[in-house]
């Protein structure tokens, strides 16, 4: 994507985000809070319009695209305050998600039933299947909105997985997640990167950037003011500069403040 | 006796249908249609047009009605989809006294409505209809009466298995949360359309043989009261469920009726109308304080947010 970008009134929530991100890579998106991680999701997923720049994805262009249209060419993005719908049971909230299916089309129900009958066989087992990744299968049949907070993190991704995406972007999808299940996710994401999935995850915690990214963009202020692999960024004096102030503390220090999101404001 | 029940059935068959198509809109997608009344004034009003000024057959102009109905629903919800919960509410209630209104009085229009003299003779083919349908040996109000809960019942089987396939999912998921359907890829804009669509369809159906009951038309018997009435029968049923607007709607038509029980040496009939009122006022506070979720509707679903 080239120079994109979106204000709020005077705010310039994103403003001239350049970043091109790597096929079959994971790569992190850090930076502090209200940096304009989300935004650029949003912008980019076409659930907010940009004020300017381009965006590029599988070689088209997908500037000022509708969210289900971006979603449909298989980039798919999940949130930040999870959206999960309450009142379907939670294997429901799974066989929505998935694409391309004959049943979604008007009057196909009456007309098709044994085609809409096997697609839903299949992709029950395939929303089974990840649903017992996710450690959910004993509250398949039970509402979603009776998730807890980090069960509907799981649903979410789970969900978004479903949908069988080309590339994901993933909202802060660790955050309220125990750390053993968190360590098996982030195990499958490798795997489905190894098949040649795309990821780019926003995460605050540094251990899990460090851990699984082969690539690190770092934002500020609506920019991007860094980027490159985990251990460059590690030692980037622009992210020092940027959260400390020129001649701020140790390289540690700074990513600290990356991690526990504190404003940059130069002084002590 | 058997004449009250006659009556009571064909009114509550009329509004099951209404409030299918609004259980469509809100309980499935969670469209808030308050203009509800505008496809059914639609439905009776192409239909009657039709026979009177254009001499067209009975069939002719009952798949006329629908197919004006569901093409007023698409022209309603173009504006509509881009509004939200009260902002939608607002605007349709809105479009359905409008409508109303120049069916009344709106110039040239009332060439073909007749205004607030309206339309009659439009029902005989309808009714001379029964004959060859085999269904001579009715009288033409049970012949009415078995036609209207035939729709009723066609109707509620179209829409169950429609609701049940991945199509229903989908319009759930928009009912919870239209983003999260956005991001998961879904053209949430046409679902809400094909719903509208499909719903004012219904609707337009209602509005015929609603037409065919009352033996005339004319703009007052499309009042927003039709709309508040098909509401209180989808809550009173459950909303977002399949047989709700059914046994809805006969509960409601009972009691609304059974007035005509109560001795005209306790009230007279001038009263027993005004006590109507206040039984259907007393019923939808009685339905929203005991029994929110309504009669099939689920308590568990209800009190669960998002
Ligand atoms: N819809 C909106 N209207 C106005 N301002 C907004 C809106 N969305 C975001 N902002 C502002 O844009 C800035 C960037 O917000 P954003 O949500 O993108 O931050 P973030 O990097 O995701 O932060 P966090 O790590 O806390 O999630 C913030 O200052 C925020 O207040
Ligand atoms: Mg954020």
């Amino acid at each position: 994507m080239d120079d994109l970008q979106l204000s709020f009134g005077g705010l310039k929530a994103v403003d001239g985000a350049n970043l091109e991100i790597e096929p079959g890579k994971i790569t992190a998106l850090i930076g502090p809070n209200g940096a304009g991680k989300t935004t650029l999701f949003n912008v980019v997923t076409g659930f907010y319009k940009a004020d300017g720049g381009s965006i590029s994805f599988d070689g088209n262009s997908i500037m000022g695209k509708n969210p289900h249209s971006v979603a449909k060419r298989g980039l798919v993005r999940t949130f930040q305050l999870t959206k999960s719908l309450g009142r379907m049971s939670v294997l429901e909230n799974m066989m929505v998600a998935a694409p391309s299916q004959a049943g979604e089309k008007l009057f196909a129900a009456w007309f098709v039933p044994w085609v809409i009958n096997r697609q839903e066989k299949q992709n029950r087992q395939k929303a089974i299947e990840l649903l017992e990744l996710f450690n959910l299968i004993e509250k398949k049949d039970d509402y979603a909105a009776t998730l807890s907070g980090g069960q509907r993190k799981l649903l979410e991704l789970a969900r978004a997985l479903m949908m069988e995406p080309k590339m994901i972007l993933l909202d802060e999808p660790m955050a309220g997640i125990n750390p053993t299940l968190g360590a098996r996710l982030l195990e499958h994401v490798g795997e489905l990167r190894d098949k040649g999935m795309t990821f780019v995850l926003v995460e605050h915690d540094m251990d899990v950037v460090m851990r699984v990214s082969e690539h690190v963009i770092v934002m500020a202020n609506g920019k991007v003011i860094t980027q490159g692999s985990a251990d460059e960024v590690r030692q980037n004096q622009e992210v020092i500069d940027a959260y400390l102030g020129t001649g701020g503390g140790a390289v540690e220090e700074a990513l600290d403040e990356v991690m526990e999101g504190k404003p940059a404001d130069g002084r002590e | 006796m058997i004449a009250y029940f006659q009556t009571v059935l064909i009114t509550a068959g009329i509004f099951a249908l209404l409030a299918q198509g609004l259980n469509l809109h809100r309980g499935y997608t969670g469209l808030l249609n308050f203009g509800h009344v505008a496809f059914f004034a639609i439905g009776s009003y192409t239909m009657a047009i039709m026979v009177t000024q254009f001499e067209f057959g009975f069939f002719t102009s009952f798949i006329g009605a629908i197919v004006a109905a569901t093409i007023f629903g698409v022209i309603v919800a173009l504006p509509a989809i881009r509004l939200r919960t009260d902002y939608l509410a607002i605007v349709t209630i809105t479009i359905g006294e409008i409508f109303r209104l120049v069916i009344q009085s709106g110039p040239g229009v009332t060439e073909l409505t007749r205004g607030p003299r309206g339309i009659r003779g439009y029902s005989n083919e309808f009714f001379f209809l029964r004959e060859d349908l085999g269904l001579g040996f009715l009288d033409p109000q049970m012949y009415l009466l078995a036609i209207v809960w035939t729709a009723v019942i066609v109707v509620g089987v179209l829409l169950f298995f429609l609701l049940r396939s991945p199509w229903g999912r989908v319009l759930k998921g928009i009912r919870e949360d239209e983003d999260a359907m956005r991001a998961l890829g879904k053209n949430v804009t046409s679902y809400k359309i094909q719903s509208f669509a499909i719903g004012a369809a219904i609707a337009g159906l209602a509005g015929v043989l609603f037409a065919m009951d009352i033996g005339s038309l004319s703009p007052v018997a499309y009042l927003p009261l039709i709309t508040f009435q098909a509401w209180t029968i989808m809550m009173l049923g459950g909303m977002g469920t399949h047989f709700g607007p059914i046994i809805g709607s006969i509960i409601f038509w009972s009691i609304f009726n059974g007035t005509l029980f109560i001795p005209d040496s306790i009230v007279s009939g001038a009263e027993a109308a005004y006590l109507r009122q206040i039984g259907v006022g007393a019923l939808i506070m009685l339905i929203i304080i005991l029994r929110p979720q309504g009669i099939l509707g689920s308590r568990e679903e209800m009190v669960l947010d998002k």
